[in-house]
């Protein structure tokens, strides 16, 4: 044991001084904030069609797990592309959403398999990186898509997620112009897509001055804690006016803790992810409206800004994916599964 | 008496090895990546932490426990460590305070088990939600990145083309195998895992026993720990999530007995390299997790339901 | 016509013929013994008759009518019953449950178990048993001696022909022999036949007619037990004649241990005594008078809230580790759950309480221990002298010589024994005796606790006598006898 000590100090020391001269001048990203970005929309204005990409080419996604709709539903986009462009694809995802070490094993083992591009959607932002080092000594590119962040990517696709709770904030600030008592339910503590969206609603709700956030509790993810929580809050604040969740499955939970206090007509719910579940309470009226981040399209636009990357393109180092807050007002719209219809819809806002 | 090299290799082990071999043999038919030199250093060292893991394991269920609790005292001890490190403490302290940390958490299972008399399947359940409740209190929920470069290769580089994980966990695997079968420690591990009774009668000194194998447990949880520091360049508080249950299957198909009394280092760490294997040459093959997860449950299945069918027959 | 014929049983567990060709017939009412040493071949009989596994070769018949039988299912249709030696009850269910376990009685379309269907039936069959027991109590309430006649009302509501018991005695006090003895009788007179395997020659021969006697796998003959003495009974079982040796004396004066007021709640009350070098001193009493916990104590397995133990003029602390170091060493009564770590070698568990011997800068001295433990076990006559298999493989009396060994090992001075020879066949038996004179010819000092009189006639200089708790009495050599014991050890009033 004292002898592994002595060596680790003095590889320990060797290394350092190594380290140094070799520091990267790329900055950790924050997908969010990162200054040198472009909206989706405006990919094919400013860097024209969609290259051509030799057929056979083998892509490979990863992402968290697919008991999950979403992670399913961007493994559609992403083999919606692939078959058009009539590419090699492979999909995978680890077991569960917490198996991060069974997801790095999974990316590790298709570095080896030469795939001309990989899209990763890290389980957190730390537990991708030795794939994403691994794979850059290989030659290969990644692209980090939604919604981990792995602050070494040299590109990232995906949703801007402050702005689902943008996007929410807003609706409560039109439709609610007295204002109230407003509550989030969280999801997982530490999560980067939890706490900026929570972020993004609070920030812009309680700059309007009428509105109060009177409680914001996390329910990791889970609908039937969202239930309990919102049970909760009800209680205590009985004039309550609007529940914000971030994710849906969370708000069918308060959606039901709702119902149960007799306040469906007072108290707004929105979720965000735009899950079928959602479109459904939606149009039974339940549920008041969520934040569609329309998992297909960003598929699509994921894999079609990787065929760009490969292609040579100097794209920009975020490219923000299409979120669009949908109600009952318009639920049927978006709610298509064409997505050329979709696409020019969203292009229309 | 032959003095053949497998004299040590009991059957139980021997049968486990034929297993690892028979998922080799097929995955090497079914995809030729399956045996290359960098696939399977690539199997070891997904192995690895695992193995660590499941080293510690095995030695606690060998007395007779069991331990929930490694993958948040993995988590704890990993930002113990990062903080450290990160506001500028110097590596081998930093290292050392982690170890710390994993074996503070075992002496509290330990001390919970023994001298509280509670049993170790609750305490180290309790455990589970407690050490991570503060490695996430530690952190604010968010994980810390920037680890010293200098750490970061000691984990990353390699000693004649083997990663260095794989050498260090292979390291501790002799020591765990010495201390179980070289060492008075082993044998009072094996007597109070088998009759805790029996042993007090005899004189093993049976809450020192149980309290160094979780010590023991937690100071390799630190190792595991430290290792994925140096691959992630990140501590997350949410590191090791299902880690005790990976080791727990790991530990069983290598024959250890949850009842207590029975486990082999050599079984352990063939249970992960197959646990691993498979899970490299489904990758490899394109199968999706879901049927990976199948595969696993198939294989501690059958692996009991060999066991079953050879308990007793083993002489020695 | 015989009620149950056995003819040409065989039984081979791969290359190991365990039974080569048995016959056993017994007649109707009438009380059978099966007599044989440990590994002769009585359990074999006992699981194939009670269907746990299947003969290879013969046949069975009830009342004549040859029978199959393949599982204890079967055995039960067949009207064989089995009273284990460690009864198999579930000892929070009821008496009434436990007997209807695995068959309850059901109604309502077999939706519902009938309890008080159950209960009554228990009631009036145990009634003919014993009266004291209540149907409606939990089993683990009760004291061993009735569970096992709930096991035998058990046996009777399945409607058995034919009662198996085997070593039905081993926790019994000598009242509640004579219990049994009623229950026994009570059975014969209703034509119910039963099979008695006994290690206890005073047993056999006073309740059964027959016996048939087992050596290797065979029979070595059917004999009525009017017509033989225990001496041939036991020359036909170990193939020699035992040498009936007698009281060997070797205890000088000096003082090796002083017990002083050892107390721990009601179980052990201000016990003190002494004991010499080179003394066997007996301890003697029913059955819950506290032998065993006075030996635990001493030992220091249990913590005492009073008394002293003080060995070579000086106070022992308490705690196991604490008296080993200062040369004391338990023989527990209970070999399976005390004594040994099945899975683990002889050698290793001769070797667990002097492994500081047996190592090197904290590494095993494996060559050394082996070493050893075959000079240790070889020289106790371990049958086979195989150190590395696994003491879970050997038979009673071999597993009982390891754990002696273990204190030799340890160079222990006082030997604590605690029912030496419960559960050990009769060679074995004379073996331990044998050892046991030897360690006190060589200067030891030794404890023994025995249920069985004649044991602690036969071994002891001196006899302490429990009842409930205390010292009754302290008996010296001439005055060893069957009925100073037993005057000592009844209390006045029984309860």
């Amino acid at each position: 044991m004292k002898h592994i000590l002595k060596t680790c100090l003095l590889g320990s020391a060797f290394a350092l001084s190594l380290g140094i001269a070799q520091a990267q001048d790329l900055t950790p990203l924050n997908s969010d904030a990162e200054p040198d970005r472009m909206d989706w929309s405006e990919l094919e204005a400013r860097f024209g069609p969609m290259p051509e990409t030799p057929a056979g080419t083998k892509v490979g996604g990863v992402s968290k797990t697919l008991t999950n709709e979403y992670w399913r539903s961007l493994g559609e986009g992403y083999a919606n592309v692939a078959k058009a462009e009539g590419l090699e694809f492979v999909y995978q995802a680890a077991q569960s959403e917490g198996d991060q070490l069974g997801q790095l094993s999974i990316a590790e083992n298709l570095i080896t398999q030469g795939f001309a591009v990989l899209l990763f959607s890290p389980q957190t932002d730390a537990n991708l990186i030795p794939a994403v080092e691994k794979a850059e000594a290989a030659g290969v590119p990644i692209l980090n898509v939604n919604d981990a962040v792995i602050p070494s990517a040299k590109n990232y696709v995906g949703n801007v997620q402050k702005g689902n709770g943008v996007n929410v904030a807003q609706w409560f600030i039109d439709n609610r112009p007295d204002g109230g008592k407003v509550a989030v339910i969280e999801g997982q503590p530490g999560v980067y897509a939890a706490g900026q969206r929570t972020a993004g609603f609070t920030e812009t709700i309680t700059a309007a001055g009428n509105f109060e956030v009177v409680a914001s509790v996390p329910a990791d993810w889970s609908r039937e804690l969202a239930f309990n929580a919102a049970a909760t809050i009800l209680q205590q604040h009985p004039d309550l006016i609007g529940f914000y969740a971030n994710n849906d499955g969370m708000a069918l939970g308060v959606v039901e803790a709702v119902k149960a206090a007799g306040k469906a007509e007072q108290v707004a719910v929105f979720g965000t992810d735009g899950i079928s579940d959602a479109y459904a309470a939606i149009r039974a009226g339940d549920l008041t409206g969520t934040v569609d981040s329309f998992p297909v399209l960003t598929g699509e636009v994921a894999l079609e800004v990787a065929l760009r990357l490969l292609a040579g393109q100097d794209l920009p180092r975020v490219v923000a994916t299409p979120q669009a807050l949908v109600t009952a007002d318009n639920v049927e719209t978006f709610a298509t599964s064409d997505m050329a219809a979709l696409r020019a819809a969203l292009l229309a806002q | 008496m032959t003095k053949s090299p497998f004299r040590h290799l009991r059957l139980r082990d021997a049968g486990t090895l034929l297993g690892l071999l028979l998922i080799g043999g097929v995955f090497a038919v079914l995809t030729p990546v399956f045996l290359t030199a960098p696939n399977l250093l690539n199997i070891l060292q997904q192995s690895s932490i695992n193995a660590c893991i499941a080293l510690g394991m095995t030695l606690v269920i060998i007395s007779g426990g069991i331990d929930l609790s490694v993958g948040p005292v993995a988590a704890l001890s990993a930002v113990v460590g990062a903080a450290l490190m990160v506001g500028g403490a110097p590596i081998a302290v930093a290292v050392l305070a982690a170890l710390g940390v994993g074996m503070l958490c075992g002496l509290m299972n330990g001390v919970l088990i023994t001298l509280g008399g509670l049993q170790p399947f609750i305490v180290t359940l309790g455990g589970l939600s407690l050490y991570r409740a503060l490695a996430l209190i530690f952190t604010g929920g968010t994980p810390i990145f920037g680890l010293p470069d200098g750490f970061r290769a000691l984990t990353n580089g390699t000693l004649l083309g083997v990663p260095n994980p794989v050498v260090v966990v292979a390291v501790l695997a002799l020591l765990a195998w010495v201390v179980l079968n070289k060492t008075p420690l082993g044998e009072y591990l094996m007597a109070v895992g088998g009759n805790a009774e029996a042993a007090r009668i005899s004189g093993v000194p049976v809450t020192l026993t149980k309290l160094a194998a979780y010590m023991i447990s937690g100071a390799l949880a630190a190792v595991a720990a430290l290792i994925l520091l140096g691959r992630l360049g990140a501590a997350e508080p949410t590191m090791g999530n299902l880690w005790e249950l990976d080791a727990i299957a790991a530990a069983a198909i290598g024959g250890a007995s949850l009842m207590g009394g029975r486990g082999s280092i050599i079984g352990t760490l063939v249970g992960c390299i197959i646990l691993g294997a498979l899970r490299n040459g489904l990758t490899l093959m394109n199968v999706q997790a879901f049927y990976q997860l199948l595969a696993t449950g198939i294989i501690i299945i059958v692996a009991m339901l060999i066991d079953r069918a050879t308990a007793g027959k083993e002489g020695h | 016509m015989a009620r149950l014929t056995l003819t040409g049983i065989t039984k081979s567990y791969g290359p190991v013929q365990v039974l080569h060709g048995v016959d056993l017939t017994v007649a109707k009412g009438e009380v059978h013994g099966l007599l044989g040493e440990n590994g002769a071949g009585k359990s074999t009989m006992l699981n194939i008759l009670s269907g746990v596994i299947r003969a290879d070769g013969g046949s069975i018949a009830v009342d004549g009518a040859p029978v199959t039988i393949a599982s204890p299912q079967g055995a039960r249709a067949a009207g064989i019953a089995m009273i284990h030696q460690e009864l198999q009850q579930v000892p929070e269910l009821t008496v009434a449950q436990n007997m209807y376990l695995g068959r309850p009685l059901r109604r309502l379309g077999g939706l519902i178990v009938d309890r008080g269907t159950q209960e009554a039936r228990a009631r009036a069959v145990l009634a003919q048993l014993d009266p004291g027991i209540d149907p409606a109590a939990p089993v683990g309430r009760l004291r061993v001696a009735q569970r096992q006649i709930v096991e035998i009302g058990k046996a009777l509501l399945g409607n058995a022909r034919i009662i198996a018991m085997d070593e039905p005695t081993s926790s019994l006090t000598p009242t509640e022999f004579e219990r049994l003895v009623q229950v026994i009788a009570a059975l014969t007179a209703q034509g119910v036949s039963v099979i008695y395997v006994s290690h206890k020659m005073d047993e056999v021969f006073r309740l059964c007619q027959r016996a048939t006697v087992l050596r290797d796998g065979r029979r070595v003959g059917q004999v009525d037990i009017a017509d033989v003495s225990p001496p041939q009974v036991i020359e036909m079982m170990v193939g020699r004649e035992l040498a009936q040796a007698s009281h060997r004396s070797f205890a000088t004066g000096q003082v090796m241990m002083r017990v002083q007021g050892l107390t721990r709640g009601r179980h052990v009350q201000d016990a003190g005594f002494t004991l010499h070098r080179g003394e066997v001193l007996g301890v003697a009493g029913l059955v819950g008078s506290g032998r065993t916990e006075l030996m635990r104590l001493i030992a220091g397995v249990d913590r005492a809230e009073a008394g002293t133990v003080e060995i070579a003029g000086r106070v022992v602390p308490q705690g196991v580790r604490a008296r080993i170091s200062a040369g004391l060493g338990l023989v527990p009564e209970e070999r399976k759950r005390e004594g040994i770590i099945r899975h683990r070698p002889v050698a290793v568990n001769m070797a667990l309480p002097s492994m500081r011997l047996f190592s090197r800068l904290g590494i095993t001295r494996a060559a050394h221990l082996n070493r050893t433990a075959e000079t240790v076990m070889g020289d106790m006559q371990l049958r086979p002298l195989a150190v590395r298999r696994a003491i879970g493989t050997f038979s009673g009396g071999n597993q009982q010589k390891a754990i002696i060994g273990r204190w030799i090992a340890a160079r222990a001075q006082i030997l604590l024994f605690d029912e030496p020879t419960r559960g050990i066949d009769v060679g074995a038996k004379a073996e331990i005796y044998a050892l046991i004179e030897r360690l006190a010819s060589e200067g030891h000092g030794i404890i023994v606790v025995s249920s069985e009189l004649p044991e602690v006639i036969r071994l002891s200089d001196r006899v302490l006598v429990m009842r409930e708790g205390r010292i009754a009495a302290t008996l010296p050599g001439p005055e060893i006898t069957e009925a100073n014991i037993a005057r000592h050890a009844i209390p006045a009033t029984r309860p």
